[in-house]
Parts: structure tokens; sequence; C-alpha cells
């Protein structure tokens, strides 16, 4: 056998042989390759830095809201968004809370109805941050403005921020807005020779609570309880501080011989502070025999003057 | 001993063949493509294309690991760049479609509005603020050359909607 019959032969033999694993490496390589030339092609993912957290709590010691509640929630305030843009005052109103309707707009849907007028002078749009939650209750921060997408600010940009709380009743959401969240019963009393103070609920916004109380007055002498001569003459006792009343800065608190009164003492508490109020105290009643407002020293003037505690606990 | 050296010999030429068949096949697809593409008055060929494709990629890797406030300026700043090498259609074709029907309802109109712009501009950011999915900057518009010339203040509103895409509108003034 000559040359060229041996090298036919011998190629024959070695596909005979080989073939099939050369065929195996060939689709081997010939895959490989083609997955190389797709993930080539593929566009590439990305993902951007992103600071925009909605859902997400500012103030983050009550937790997150629920992954369950979070899709409702938004599209709850979507709703009484729209129903607010498109000024169906009832059904937006409806969507308050008992309270919320009560403490607010005292039942009334025309002053809810004012509220939205004043907010929504034109078509609005908003965004929502949720900013603190607190058992079942979600705070959330709504901010109105306008459709600046449409206008490029032109026509001005003044947006208007508001505490909105949603609270699940009866297996749907309902809001609280204005920062206001709800109010408790709170049937707690003092009583002396002198006065008697019933604490009888407080209302509970995100930055404040207002107490109501009734004020009466046993004797028939005058009770001052305020009149901006000393300081922080009612406060509310956190435990670690005592804060002053807000709504007594230019007004006084007497009680007439034998007269009974209601009064709101509003102090400055967030909502979220985990602080519990264990008292108020009226630092200094001052019992007067005659009492003239024009008197600037009703403590010298005083027959008694002593300090007054309702326990809240 | 022969026949084993033939053998080894063998497999190295065909697995040699084997990549050259099949790089000159790759190789002539590719090409084969590009001149199909010139032929229908394509201007850029695959390989271009794909340089083109691998530019947008870099772009858009380079824009995604930036922070917010570059990723705004740099949208506001491809904007602004637009108008300065007087591409006004693509800086028309950002705009927010509302916008653009309040504000702008033809390019002319756009083009009017934007020679109140310096011809060559800087832009001075002096305050960013996100509203939900909007971000509000206040912007300085200057002329680079000239700094007697009047500066511009103007708030701009971006929404972006992925990585290199979004859509701004402006105070009109």
């Amino acid at each position: 056998m000559n040359l060229n019959g041996k090298i036919t032969m011998a190629i024959r033999n070695f596909f005979k042989k080989y073939g099939r694993i050369i065929l195996i490496v060939f689709v081997v390589w010939l895959i490989i390759f083609l997955i190389n030339q797709y993930l080539k092609k593929r566009p590439k993912e990305t993902s951007m830095i992103n600071t925009y957290t909605p859902n997400n709590p500012i103030i983050d010691d009550g937790g997150n809201v629920p992954e369950r509640y979070v899709g409702t929630i938004n599209q709850t305030v979507e709703t009484y968004f729209n129903y607010c843009n498109s000024k169906n005052y009832e059904q937006a109103y409806n969507m308050l809370t008992d309270q919320c309707k009560e403490y607010l707009y005292g039942n009334d849907v025309s002053l809810f109805q004012e509220y939205v007028d004043n907010i929504f002078t034109q078509n609005k749009i908003y965004n929502l941050q949720n900013y603190s939650n607190v058992d079942d209750i979600y705070i959330y921060d709504l901010v109105i403005l306008d459709d600046i997408e449409s206008t490029g600010t032109t026509e001005g940009y003044e947006p208007y921020k508001e505490k909105i709380t949603l609270r699940k009743e009866n297996d749907e959401f309902k809001i609280s807005n204005q920062g206001y969240i709800e109010s408790k019963p709170y049937n707690k009393f003092a009583e002396d020779e002198n006065l008697k103070v019933t604490v009888k609920s407080k209302d509970i916004s995100y930055t404040r609570e207002g107490y109501n109380v009734t004020l009466t007055n046993k004797t028939d002498k005058y009770l001052v309880l305020v009149d901006n001569t000393l300081n922080k003459e009612i406060t509310l006792n956190l435990g670690d501080q005592k804060r002053g009343t807000v709504n007594y800065s230019n007004a006084s608190l007497v009680l007439n011989p034998g007269e009974t009164r209601n009064e709101v003492f509003i102090f400055d508490k967030f909502y979220d502070d985990q602080k519990e109020p264990t008292e108020i105290c009226i630092e200094d009643v001052r019992i007067l025999e005659e009492y003239e407002e024009s008197n600037e020293d009703t403590a010298g003037a005083a027959s008694r003057m002593y300090s007054y505690t309702i326990k809240l606990k | 001993m022969d026949k084993r050296i033939i053998n080894i010999l063998l497999v190295m030429a065909v697995l040699i063949l084997l990549a050259i068949n099949i790089k000159i096949f790759i190789d002539n697809h590719e090409e084969t493509a590009g001149i199909e593409q010139n032929g229908n008055g394509i201007e850029n060929s695959m390989i271009q294309n794909n340089n083109q494709d691998d530019i947008q990629n870099t772009i858009t890797s380079k824009v995604a690991d930036m922070t917010e406030r570059s990723r705004m300026q740099t949208y506001f700043g491809t904007f602004i760049s637009y108008i300065e090498e007087n591409d006004y259609e693509s800086a028309y074709n950002l705009l927010n479609e509302n916008f653009k029907k309040n504000y702008f309802s033809t390019l002319e109109q756009f083009e009017t509005y934007i020679q109140k712009y310096p011809k060559d501009i800087a832009v001075d950011y002096k305050e960013i603020e996100r509203q939900g999915e909007l971000f509000v900057l206040t912007v300085e518009i200057k002329d680079v050359f000239n700094k007697e010339a009047q500066t511009i203040t103007q708030r701009v509103v971006i929404r972006e909607l992925g990585v290199n895409q979004f859509t701004i509108s402006f105070q009109v003034e």
C-alpha cells in the first residue's frame, strides 16, 4: 500500500475511532460560543441609586407599614385625593374617620368643603411619604402641589404639606387629615376643698395633645390658675420633663366663685415620642378675695397659693 | 508508532480547520450584514451599530452609577447641550407632553423662546429637591463669555423614566 493509501486509510480509521468525540466537542464548543454571543448582545440590566422610599418611615421607631397594607393604603390615599381634586366633597368626607369628622369639621361636610376649596384651587398632584407608624396607625406626609410637570412651575411653586393618618376600621382604611390622629376618653379627676378638675378626654394630633377638662371652683373666692405672671403655670409631666400649655400664652384662666367651666389644656407632644404623660399640674393655684384683670401680682395678693396635681395614670 | 503520530496530526489539523472555518463564517456573516444594511441606505453598519450600542451601554452604566443629584444635573446638561448645538428638535423632544401643549405647541414657538438663552451657556445649580418622583431644580443660566449679560434663574422639573431617560419642563417667563 502506497503512502496515499495509508493516509486515506488512517483518516478513515481516525474518524471511525474519534468521529463521535470530535462531534461532541464541536457541539459543546458551539453551544458555549452561542451562549457567549447571546450574553454579549443581551441588554445590560442597570439599577440606579434611588433614595425615594415612600413606604419606608422617616422615623423608624415604630417599624414599617406591613407589606400587605402598602398597596391598599396607597390606593386609599389616591382615591381620597382624586375625590378632593374633582371636588367630590361627600365621597372624600366619607373616607375620614368618625372622630376626624367630629373633631375637625363638627360633623359638617360644608366645613370640610371649605378646607378642600382652600387647598385644591386648581388641578393638583400629590406625593406621599410614610413618616411614622405606631401600632396599627400609619402616619404619612401628604404633599399637595400644582401639576408642576405641566406648568414647569411657571404658575408658582408652593407645596402644601400636612400629616395624614390611616388606620383600619371595619376592614377598610380610614383617613384622619390635617395632622389630627384620634381622640381618647380619659375619665380622671382630682378634687380638694377649693377646686374640682375632671379630665374627660384628650384630642391627639401628631405634634400636640389637647386635654378636655372641666374645672369647678368650690369656693366663694376667685381662683387664679393662669395669668401669665409665672412661668409654666399649667404643665404636663412626661416623666423626664414638664411641658407648659401652648394655648394660654396671651390668656388668663380665672375661675369666679362657684363657677364651672370647660377648658382645653394643649401641650406640645409628638405622637410617636413614646413618652407617657403621668400627670397634669396646676403649678400655682392662687386664692384671692378680690380679682381684677389689671392685677399683676396675683401671687402677692393671694390668701393661699399651692400646686394642684391631676394624676393621669 | 507511525499510526499514532499520524492520528495526532490529523486531530490537530481537524481542530485548526474547524476553528478557522468558524472564525471565517462569523466574520463573513458580520460583514454581509453590514453590507446589506448599507445597501438599504442605512447609514450605520452592523459594526458601527455595535460600537454605538457599546457607547450607549457605557453612558447608561455611568449614569446609573451616579447619585440622584448628578443624574439630574446630567439630564439638564443634556438638554442645554442640545440647545447650544442648535439641535432644538432634540431638546424639544425631551419636554413633557402636557408642558409642550401648555406653552410650546410647536417647535418654532420653542425655538423662539430659547433665543433668550445665551449662545454659550453656563449652568449654576442652586437647589435641588425631590417631590415624589419629580425633581425640582433651581438653576442659574449664564453666558460663559459675557459676565455682564443677564442671568436667567429658572426652576426645572425633571421626571426620570429610567436610566438616561427623562422628561423636562421648566418655568417659562
